[in-house]
């Protein structure tokens, strides 16, 4: 039993029910405590009326009350009950329940009111333990955990977490006091489920911290000097599958700081709300391309064969998020096989130069969203492949800075004293298809650029013909005809006929 | 034989004592006499008396007549409403406290001796004059300044949250009556009102709660004063202005001795005896007579449409009765209830088969709502009715009637009976006047509803619409319009629906028509294969937002979602808005796959499979990806199977194992009809 005086205010936890001790880690259980400041007595009702009774009132007319009901707002997020519960009782004497799951019980709702605001459109939460969860990201878009000891989850679970994650949907995890326990678990739980992927930090110019609001800078009224936002992911596709939340924000959602933990982190009201309602728009804006993503890549029969006189799509892997767009490329494929008479191959290959023989093709595909690094063999590969007539298509997936820094990073020790140049609209790549003059970008461009109204392309020449192309805009988020909100992209009719003509330009010349 | 005969005697005089003897017919230009009784349980000690009256044989404003004791001795009375089509109000003196009094009708004024009633709470309402009713003198000023006369009533007590003249809007309330004062001494009287009002005795302002307000605040006798009253008999006055809607009066006393505010009881103000008609007796020496009374029972409203119950008897005895309403509905009893389908000015007319002969009355009525109504009726009310009107010849009835219906089915539903009377509506088109010929326009677009489907119908209301001079230019200029995007949308016939957008006027047409206008031209380019031309069409259109607002461009998509949300709880008409609401502000949203698959689905599960095929084939050529191309493939060929169109089906459900074999699309098309194509095959 622990008795304790943080910041003035009381406290003292009288019993902890169902706790098991091979559950715990020594220290956790401390952080199980309500979050929220401790209840005020209710006001003493003073009225100088009391005693009098109203005067009855005439009957008036009733309306009919069988109007149509309005159906009822679509769930957006389900929280995850889990781990247990306790009592807590404070020095007023008011006792409550904390449960490892509901720390701070009003922070979706709280959170999803403010988001209404912005997007005219209620959106609701319900709460749910993982056994009752189906795994259907139509049905529940986002999965929510937070808490501040250590979850566990067993491989059953991870499992149907990976296949829901992988099905478009999203899995957030809010270390809600900046419980380190709560944060080791969630990033354990995130590595298990989806391996073949890195847990990073999300850039700054990710949409995320752009989407309904900026959030540049941040505050943590306590235990931390930074003003940087700290959230990673894991990317499945072009979105965030997993979001960790190594400090807390549920808290801040429900409007109130975290009092009675001495060593809480977390993001104050303001911050805490910026990152809240952004978080909703991307899991509201990102839910159908996670869908979209998810979709197996389809070919025909023939397509499966291998035939030498085909224009391949190969597409090079890389350490980062090499496979932005999944399922885009095909789509592309067959805009180029329905408006050239070129002989297009639906299937697309990935390929690692240094590894794998470039020698067999044309075109070589590269995108990601952030760090990426070539090493040497790669390097070697790549320069022999531009040598024998390759073209190198460089597409900055969702046009992101963090990414048009890397690629001009790389591409200078790829090609040392080689520098990207604009590609000027004389340039026959823009006629070799579609006769294109002008192009239409997404609202994050307009928006930064509002008198930008032709297409971008970088290019390097190599002995004299352009052989790296590089686009600072989303080209392939066109290609599958999704919306990607904030991202810095060509809008779908530009970037489908700028990519048919990249294509074909890459094929001929 | 002597014993019969006393008792038989004994029998006449004991009948006689029990019912007054008839009077002598002394009112030589009177044409009617009608029998009025005290009714059970009121007053009998008033010496006011009051009744309704319906002469029916002539105009009220030409309608004398005498009230009489039941010994033929005339005694005063004043005539306290009278208006075309509605029963007289009708004070009398009553002194005699006769239990019944015989009152003569006629075309000429009848002998009556000078009276002014002692008694009785009335109620008068006019029609609100401007003003800011700051003060009691300001009420006044309202009030006196106020008209016409709505109405004027007998009431119990101060105590009223319904208007019983009219709708409870705009209108001032002016109460007076006789207070009995059985102790003197200090009374406090409080009025508790929605609105400006106030309470004045004697000419002297006691309470006064002015400006516009709720009555929460008062409800606690809050707004009162004081004055000594010696006992006896005291005037009162209360006078009420009621600003929009909402209406509560309420007069409140603490007499001496008394620590809280009450309610002033009836039995505080001078009584008034109730009387009724029990009986009609024509001039003898003239032809017979028919006459009925009336009751407004109760009515249901629904938007802007109200049916009426309303209950009529024939006061002359006879063997049989026929009832003829202008609606050619007939009735053939004493007593019936009749539905007025709409409000307004009618004629009844009964005809009475007696000993004397035939008897006929035609009479006008004012059908109006059951004003003082407390609850709108229930369902089973208008539902037991909705089965009459299925199956009633009402070809015959007032427009008014035909239209009044259609717009209570279609706000009910009742979509078997939104067809018939949208039918009988069209085919009297040319009945209809100004006044009514609205409930065109509202059911050239209700029949297009997804439950109905009724577009031919549709399209001949847009087209009496664009014909009929009842019509503005503007309306035509909007019914063209819509016409034309019912022709693309759900008939397919574009070249006629380019016809019809080309010969609107736009300077006729609101922004937003403009606006729908230029989106339907968009249209025509899109279902034409001009893609091309239809996309820069939509751009030019442009967004209701700045292209660079981003949060636009998240709504947009959060609307996307909902309605994916919705469509998968079946909630299509929600699902369908959102995707609307998203292709008005963001006109290329018409070509995009996300919003057209959505509205294809929708049209599917309402199986408005014309709409959804019309749409089908227009976003096949824009699919971008293989997944979307086998997703409208396998959607039409549901399609084509739900409307038995069994070799466009297998053509198409071919195409798409050939192009698509590995799609979810094709996967799903095989589990699902797989085994009914080979049967075909």
């Amino acid at each position: 039993m622990n008795c304790n005086c943080l910041n003035g205010v009381p406290y003292r936890r009288i019993a902890a029910l169902l706790l098991t001790a091979s559950l715990c880690y020594a220290g956790e259980d401390d952080w199980l405590l309500p979050l929220g400041p401790p209840p005020q007595a209710a006001p003493r009702r003073i009225s100088g009326g009391e005693g009098v009774p109203p005067l009855p009132l005439p009957a008036t007319p009733l309306r009919r009350s069988e109007r149509k009901r309005d159906p009822q707002p679509p769930t957006l997020i389900a929280k995850i009950m889990w781990g247990e519960k306790a009592m807590f009782k404070y020095d007023n004497g008011e006792t409550t329940e904390v449960a490892d799951w509901n720390q701070c019980p009003g922070d979706l709702q709280q959170i999803l009111r403010k988001g209404q605001w912005h997007f005219e459109l209620p959106y609701s939460c319900e709460a749910m333990p993982l056994s009752e969860f189906k795994g259907d990201p139509n049905t529940i878009p986002v999965l929510f955990f937070n808490g501040s000891r250590s979850l566990k989850l067993d491989a059953k679970q991870i499992g149907l977490l990976r296949a829901y994650i992988l099905h478009g949907g999203m899995v957030v995890f809010d270390s809600i006091a900046g419980s380190p326990y709560f944060y080791a678990s969630a990033k354990k739980i995130a590595e298990t489920a989806l391996p073949e992927c890195t847990l990073r930090r999300i850039p700054p110019d990710h949409p995320f911290f752009h989407m309904l609001t900026d959030v540049d800078k941040v505050h943590y009224p306590k235990n931390l000097a930074s003003d940087s936002p700290d959230i990673e992911g894991v990317y499945v596709g072009s979105r965030i599958g997993i979001l960790i939340s190594k400090y807390g924000l549920g808290c801040a959602w429900d409007g109130h700081e975290v009092p009675m933990l001495k060593d809480a982190i977390y993001y104050d009201v303001e911050s805490g709300n910026k990152i809240g309602v952004n978080l909703i728009a991307y899991a509201i804006g990102y839910a159908s391309a996670g869908r979209e993503e998810a979709k197996p890549e389809l070919f025909g029969a023939l397509d499966e064969k291998h035939p030498t006189d085909e224009f391949v799509f190969a597409q090079i892997e890389h350490e980062g998020a090499w496979n932005v767009h999944p399922d885009a490329a095909t789509a592309l494929l067959l805009q180029l096989r329905q408006n050239t008479s070129l002989k297009v191959s639906l299937k697309r290959i990935s390929l690692k130069p240094g590894r794998d023989d470039l020698s067999g093709y044309s075109f070589l595909y590269l995108t990601g969203l952030d760090h990426f690094q070539l090493d040497e063999p790669s390097r070697v590969a790549l320069r022999n492949f531009l040598k024998s007539s390759g073209t190198l298509f460089i597409n900055n997936g969702l046009g992101l800075r963090s990414f048009d820094l890397i690629v001009r990073r790389e591409l200078a020790a790829l090609l040392p004293g080689s520098k990207l140049e604009r590609v000027p609209l004389t340039h026959p790549l823009y006629n070799s298809v579609f006769k294109i003059t002008d192009s239409r970008y997404t609202p994050a461009v307009v928006k930064e650029s509002p008198d930008l109204k032709v297409p971008v392309l970088e290019g390097i020449e190599v002995d004299g013909d352009l052989r790296v192309i590089y686009s600072p805009y989303d080209i392939e988020a066109a290609w599958l005809g999704c919306d990607y909100p904030l991202a810095r992209a060509y809008e779908p009719h530009a970037g489908t006929q700028l990519g048919v003509n990249i294509m074909m330009y890459s094929a001929t010349h | 034989m002597h014993h019969e005969l006393s008792l038989f005697i004994l029998y006449i005089w004991a009948f006689c004592l029990a019912k007054p003897l008839q009077a002598e017919w002394v009112a030589p230009t009177a044409d009617s006499r009608y029998r009025i009784e005290l009714t059970t349980g009121s007053n009998t000690i008033a010496d006011t008396g009051y009744f309704l009256l319906w002469p029916n044989d002539r105009a009220v404003s030409n309608t004398f007549l005498q009230v009489a004791a039941t010994n033929g001795t005339p005694v005063g009375h004043q005539i306290l409403w009278s208006a075309e089509g509605e029963p007289l109000k009708v004070l009398f003196d009553c002194s005699s406290h006769a239990t019944a009094f015989d009152v003569s009708t006629g075309p000429a004024r009848l002998p009556t001796p000078d009276w002014t009633p002692g008694s009785g709470l009335i109620l008068e309402t006019r029609t609100r004059a401007t003003g800011e009713p700051t003060n009691a003198a300001a009420i006044l000023k309202i009030c006196n300044a106020s008209s016409p006369v709505l109405g004027r009533s007998l009431i119990p007590e101060i105590f009223l949250g319904i208007h019983p003249h009219g709708p409870t809007a705009d209108f001032v309330s002016m109460i007076k009556g006789t207070i009995i004062i059985s102790q003197a001494g200090d009374y406090d009287f409080a009025t508790i009102s929605e609105d400006a009002s106030c309470l004045l005795l004697d000419g002297k302002v006691v309470a006064q709660w002015p400006d516009w307000h709720g009555y929460h605040e008062g409800r606690k006798g809050q707004h009162h004063g004081r004055i000594t009253l010696t006992k006896g008999a005291h005037q009162l006055e209360y006078l009420q202005v009621e600003k929009e809607s909402g209406y509560t009066i309420e007069a409140a006393w603490r007499p001496p001795g008394h620590n809280l505010f009450e309610l002033i009881p009836a039995s505080a103000f001078a009584p008034v005896a109730m009387y009724k008609v029990t009986s009609y007796m024509p001039v003898p020496s003239g032809t017979p007579g028919a006459r009925f009374s009336w009751d407004i029972d109760s009515h249901f409203t629904i938007g802007t449409a109200t049916m009426i119950l309303v209950s009529f008897t024939a006061l002359s005895p006879g063997q049989n009765y026929l009832w003829e309403f202008d609606d050619g509905t007939r009735e053939a009893s004493r007593r019936v209830e009749h539905v007025f389908l709409s409000p307004g000015m009618r004629t009844v007319k009964l005809e009475v088969q007696t000993p004397a002969g035939k008897a006929s009355v035609t009479q006008k009525v004012l059908i109006h709502p059951q004003w003082t109504q407390e609850k709108e009726q229930p369902k089973h009310h208008f539902g037991r009715e909705m089965n009459r009107l299925a199956r009633e010849d009402l070809h015959a009835a007032p427009v008014a009637d035909l239209a009044s219906v259609y717009r209570i089915a279609a706000d009910e539903e009742a979509f078997h009976l939104v067809r018939r009377f949208a039918s009988l509506c069209l085919a009297r088109k040319a009945d209809f006047d100004a006044a009514h010929a609205g409930v065109f326009c509202e059911m050239a677009l209700y029949l297009q509803r997804p439950e109905l489907q009724e577009d031919a119908l549709a399209e001949q209301a847009f087209k009496m619409i664009t014909a009929s001079p009842l019509f503005s230019p503007d309306q035509k200029a909007w019914a063209t319009l819509h016409l034309a995007g019912l022709l693309l949308d759900s008939l397919g016939r574009t070249e006629e629906a380019r016809n019809l957008l080309s010969r609107i006027d736009n300077t006729r047409l609101s922004d937003s028509d403009q606006r729908l206008r230029k989106i339907t031209e968009a249209e025509v380019l899109f279902a034409e294969g001009h893609l091309d031309l239809a996309r820069k069409s939509y751009i030019s259109i442009g967004t209701t937002y700045p292209p660079g607002d981003t949060a636009q461009a998240l709504k947009r998509q959060a609307r996307l979602e909902a309605a994916r949300d919705y469509l998968r709880r079946k909630e299509f008409d929600s699902a369908e808005q959102m995707v609307r609401n998203l292709e008005w502000h963001d006109p290329e949203q018409h070509m995009s796959m996300d919003a057209g698959l959505i509205m294809i689905r929708i049209y599917i599960e309402r199986k408005e499979f014309r709409r959804g095929l019309v749409l089908l084939r227009r976003l096949l050529p824009v699919a971008e990806t293989d997944i979307r191309k086998s997703e409208l493939l396998s959607a039409m060929t549901e399609i084509c199977l739900a409307t038995d169109k069994l070799p466009e089906a297998t053509n198409t459900y071919q195409q798409l194992l050939k192009n698509y074999p590995y799609s979810e699309a094709t996967a799903r098309a095989k589990d699902q009809w797989g085994d009914r194509f080979k049967n075909k095959q």
